[in-house]
């Protein structure tokens, strides 16, 4: 608090948010142990509101020095700074909250250890043809942000990461496959299913299957649904919404696509009670039976395109400023099973992962990507795997005018529960 | 700017101290002040900007051949650090079946400041935004631009190293980068094309980019108007920008030894002597470039930087080390054992990677073609398994042997040891551009790195509209 009344002769508002914690991380090579790192930090971040301008500093240190040269430096920059264009948030409903899985809390790394050796083992009995690591990762820690607009509130919290890699290598034909899991200490049943899920995935990864240049029926997998989600959630984030701000209530996607984003959610991930901003988070439809409801804010960009903010204003670190950011989404599940939808497609291809997607305008709905993994069907069979193949869609368009069907199953991909999405007319270039 | 704080100093008494008497095969302590600045102006707006300062360090100690790491923000944690940093290797010994060696080095005792041309610390965060405040006002003044995001950051990095070995170093480095990204909406589709500089001792490469600013607005303009490509197998020439980004994502990372000894199909395929392709293609890897942000005087475990050859006349040579791979081959540290930041332990990384120029002039590369693809000034690309994949913004079709009509922004995808043997050609000319960008591996990024190329001539790669 000493900053923040400092602050009250020097400034017209201020924020102070602060978050020690410790992570601890265990990769694995093979049967070799690459590292096992802890990190300790504890560092907080300054925002200053001055003449209608924004001042940010950060400091690892706690001294009154510190603090000063803190204070000096987010008031220095504040004479630049980006035009204060919100209000902050006053006092919450609660003043505290629990973000914290019993598990995660008292983990030690040593579990950590064995967990993720254990995880490799089962990997490596049930398929030998890829070369497996992984990296566990666990974080313990407080966060803590009050506001001169009587904002004071802290939380603890924990996550638990699991990362799994797989390299298939035979000659110079080379494949890498991955899963990526974040939430809670990992539920039992994913442990449980993961060989017979990975087995299905790598099944015909030595066969390969010739294809042409064209447009074909693509069934994305759960894991490949997400970076097409990306499409229309980039689009609606921040101030990318500001094109589709007017489009509110309009139909933008298909009416089978519902997309809630849920950072309250506590059945796999691990909920937060504000962003780190101090606005109070809330499950919420991004688009319901196809119809654009809202989309992801800071209180920035809120403000910017003239809605309410949505506690989407998250911070990566305490050093960095806020910025709106989906975590959990949840996309509602079709009818069809994912063999039903596969044994209906006549001429096409089953993504399970997209390699490469860093070329892609997601802001303009556009995916441009690499089938990293992708098996080509033929009369409702995978008959082998196609390589060095690319796609090119509008995800926005294909979500509105391509979706053939939903899966019924879901499955966690990350911290989202999502389902597959088989789509028409998805053109794909290939070089097999 | 705030300048770095001379805390370091005091600490580094400590350091040498505690770590000289710490009872293991080898420990290391690396501790980094940053100071650095950071902005974002859109559309003429100041969005972020920042001057701070960051802190912390990393202990790395090898117990019975297995790494232990932990990292702190606090100083007074360090000596805790270093017992935490030892109990976690003890932990790793426990369980790993590998045992780790480091190979021989000279211990360096040095301190090292970047030669600087115009310092980026003196300039004051006034003037640093005036002049890209000034850019952002001019490309918005060019016909059909609608939109432009400028970047900016530079830092002042003070590193020092101590090692139970010997090792004592104090590095003061330098960064800095500018980027412009001009864009336009046309025909549904959003355009860009971005401008942009970087060096580590001289604020210099971000003055006078008005003309490259009206190129890239000339380039937009002519991009709202041409049409796509049709999707294909072309043979194509890419550009020395492209060719960088090329040789840096679908070579260097596999020279890497670490990624070599973690998979032993990889470390097949790269096996020394083996001839990867045409006997006109040289490429090497090399920290002594001056300038470049791929400049390291010393890597993160105290070797010196040295140019490492990778490819001699087709054939492989070398791979890029740490002491750990180093001792793992049998072979010498290549002084590429770098760390993104204090949170991180080194990891074999590249600096200024490089592809020599060849013997032919880019016009014949061209006459050669009756129809296929010139392409270059790469916007982001990326590997993943055997596969690349690269978005080209400026194309051009050759048809007869001529370059014929521009076609918008191409992304080119290809097998990588394919394409590698595919080189038919590799042009006299040669060009290193310090780029806005970096290089990520690992979760360690966006390191600085330098990456320079001739053109060169592929005999096919598959070629879709972006």
């Amino acid at each position: 608090m000493y900053i923040l009344d400092r602050l009250k002769q020097l400034a017209q508002g201020a924020e102070l948010y602060s978050r020690d914690e410790e992570r601890g991380k265990v990769h694995i090579e093979g049967s070799h142990i690459q590292s096992i790192q802890v990190d300790r930090s504890y560092g907080r971040a300054l925002r200053v509101f001055k003449n209608g301008k924004i001042g940010f500093g950060h400091t690892s240190q706690v001294d009154t020095e510190s603090d000063a040269r803190l204070i000096e430096r987010a008031l220095s920059v504040a004479s630049h700074g980006q035009v204060a264009n919100f209000e902050l948030p006053g006092k919450p409903g609660s003043s505290a909250g629990q973000c914290v899985d019993q598990t995660t809390e008292h983990l030690e790394i040593e579990n950590v250890v064995h967990f993720a050796k254990r995880v490799l083992e089962q990997l490596r009995s049930s398929n030998r043809t890829l070369g497996w690591s992984t990296i566990a990762s666990y974080e313990q820690g407080t966060v803590s942000l009050v506001n001169s607009a009587g904002f004071e509130a802290q939380y603890d919290f924990t996550n638990f990461h699991l990362v799994l890699s797989g390299l298939y290598t035979q000659e110079d034909d080379i494949v890498h496959y991955y899963r990526k899991w974040s939430g809670k200490w990992p539920m039992r049943e994913l442990i449980s299913t993961l060989s017979g899920r990975v087995n299905q995935e790598l099944n015909e990864i030595s066969y390969i299957s010739k294809m042409e240049h064209g447009a074909y029926q693509v069934v994305f997998s759960p894991l490949a649904t997400k970076a097409l989600l990306h499409t229309v959630v980039k689009p609606i984030t921040g101030k990318n919404a500001n094109l589709l701000s007017k489009r509110i209530d309009k139909h933008i996607l298909d009416p089978k696509i519902t997309l809630v984003e849920d950072p309250t959610c506590d059945e796999f991930c691990q909920p937060i009670p504000f962003d780190d901003e101090g606005v109070v988070t809330r499950p919420k439809y991004l688009f319901k039976e196809g119809v654009f409801v809202e989309g992801i804010h800071s209180l920035a960009t809120a403000s910017s395109v003239e809605c309410w903010p949505t506690g989407n204003g998250l911070r990566p670190e305490y050093s960095k400023t806020p910025r709106p950011k989906a975590v959990n989404l949840f996309l509602s599940p079709g009818s069809q099973s994912v063999n039903e939808i596969v044994a209906n497609v006549k001429n096409g291809v089953y993504i399970v992962l997209l390699g490469n997607t860093v070329n892609s305008n997601f802001r303009a709905g556009q995916l441009v990507g690499t089938v990293g993994l992708g098996y080509r069907i033929m009369n409702g069979e995978r008959v082998g795997r196609i390589k060095n193949a690319a796609l090119n869609l509008n995800g926005l368009a294909a979500l509105k005018n391509q979706i053939i069907a939903i899966s019924s199953e879901r499955e966690w991909v990350d911290s989202s529960f999502l389902p597959s999405i088989a789509l028409d007319g998805i053109y794909i270039g290939s070089m097999s | 700017m705030a300048s770095v704080s001379n805390q370091s100093d005091d600490l580094y008494t400590l350091f040498s101290t505690v770590v000289a008497q710490v009872p293991v095969e080898y420990c290391e302590v690396r501790w980094e002040e940053t100071s650095y600045t950071r902005f974002i102006i859109r559309d003429g707006d100041v969005e972020q900007v920042e001057e701070n300062e960051l802190g912390g360090g990393c202990v790395r100690a090898l117990v019975q051949g297995a790494w232990g790491v932990a990292t702190f923000t606090n100083p007074a944690h360090f000596e805790t650090s270093i017992n935490l940093a030892i109990k976690l290797a003890q932990l790793s010994a426990q369980h790993s079946n590998r045992v780790i060696r480091l190979a021989e080095t000279i211990p360096q005792q040095a301190r090292v400041t970047f030669p600087i041309q115009e310092d980026p610390c003196s300039l004051l965060l006034a003037s640093k935004l005036a002049l890209f405040t000034e850019y952002d006002r001019y490309a918005r003044t060019l016909p059909n631009i609608e939109h432009c995001v400028c970047r900016y950051f530079d830092e002042a990095k003070r590193t020092v190293l101590v090692t139970s070995n010997g090792t004592h170093l104090i590095q003061n480095q330098t960064d800095l980068y500018g980027s412009l990204t001009l864009s336009a909406f046309s025909q549904g589709k959003n355009l860009s094309v971005p401008v942009y500089g970087g060096s580590s001792n001289d604020f210099g490469a971000l003055r006078n980019l008005q003309a490259g600013i009206k190129l890239a607005g000339e380039h937009l303009t002519q991009l709202q108007k041409v049409p796509s490509v049709q999707t294909n197998t072309y043979p194509v020439v890419i550009g020395p920008e492209l060719a960088s980004l090329l040789v840096h994502e679908a070579f260097g990372h596999f020279s890497e030894a670490d990624n070599q000894i973690n998979n032993p199909q990889l470390l097949q395929l790269m096996q020394k002597g083996r001839s990867l392709a045409n006997r006109c293609l040289n490429i090497f890897d090399s920290g002594l470039e001056v300038g470049t942000r791929g400049f390291v005087p010393f890597d993160d475990e105290g070797v010196p930087g040295q140019r490492t050859d990778l490819i001699r006349e087709g054939k492989l040579v070398g791979r890029l080390h740490s002491r750990e791979t180093a001792a793992w081959f049998g072979e010498q540290p290549t002084g590429n054992a770098r760390a993104v930041s204090f949170r991180f332990p080194p990891i074999c990384r590249m600096r200024t990677i490089n592809i020599g120029p060849g013997d032919t002039p880019y016009e014949d590369m061209i006459r050669r073609i009756s129809l296929g693809v010139y392409a270059d000034g790469p916007y982001g690309g990326k590997v993943d398994g055997e596969n690349f994949s690269f978005v080209a913004l400026k194309a051009r079709m050759i048809r007869h042997g001529q370059l014929a009509e521009h076609v918008g922004p191409v992304n080119l995808t290809g097998s990588i040891f394919r394409t590698w043997a595919n080189i038919e050609a590799v042009g006299t000319d040669y060009l290193c551009k310090d780029t806005a960008g970096g290089c990520g591996k690992g979760g360690q990024g966006p390191l600085r790195v330098s990456a320079g190329a001739p053109h060169l001539l592929v005999k096919e790669l598959l070629v879709t509209p972006r």
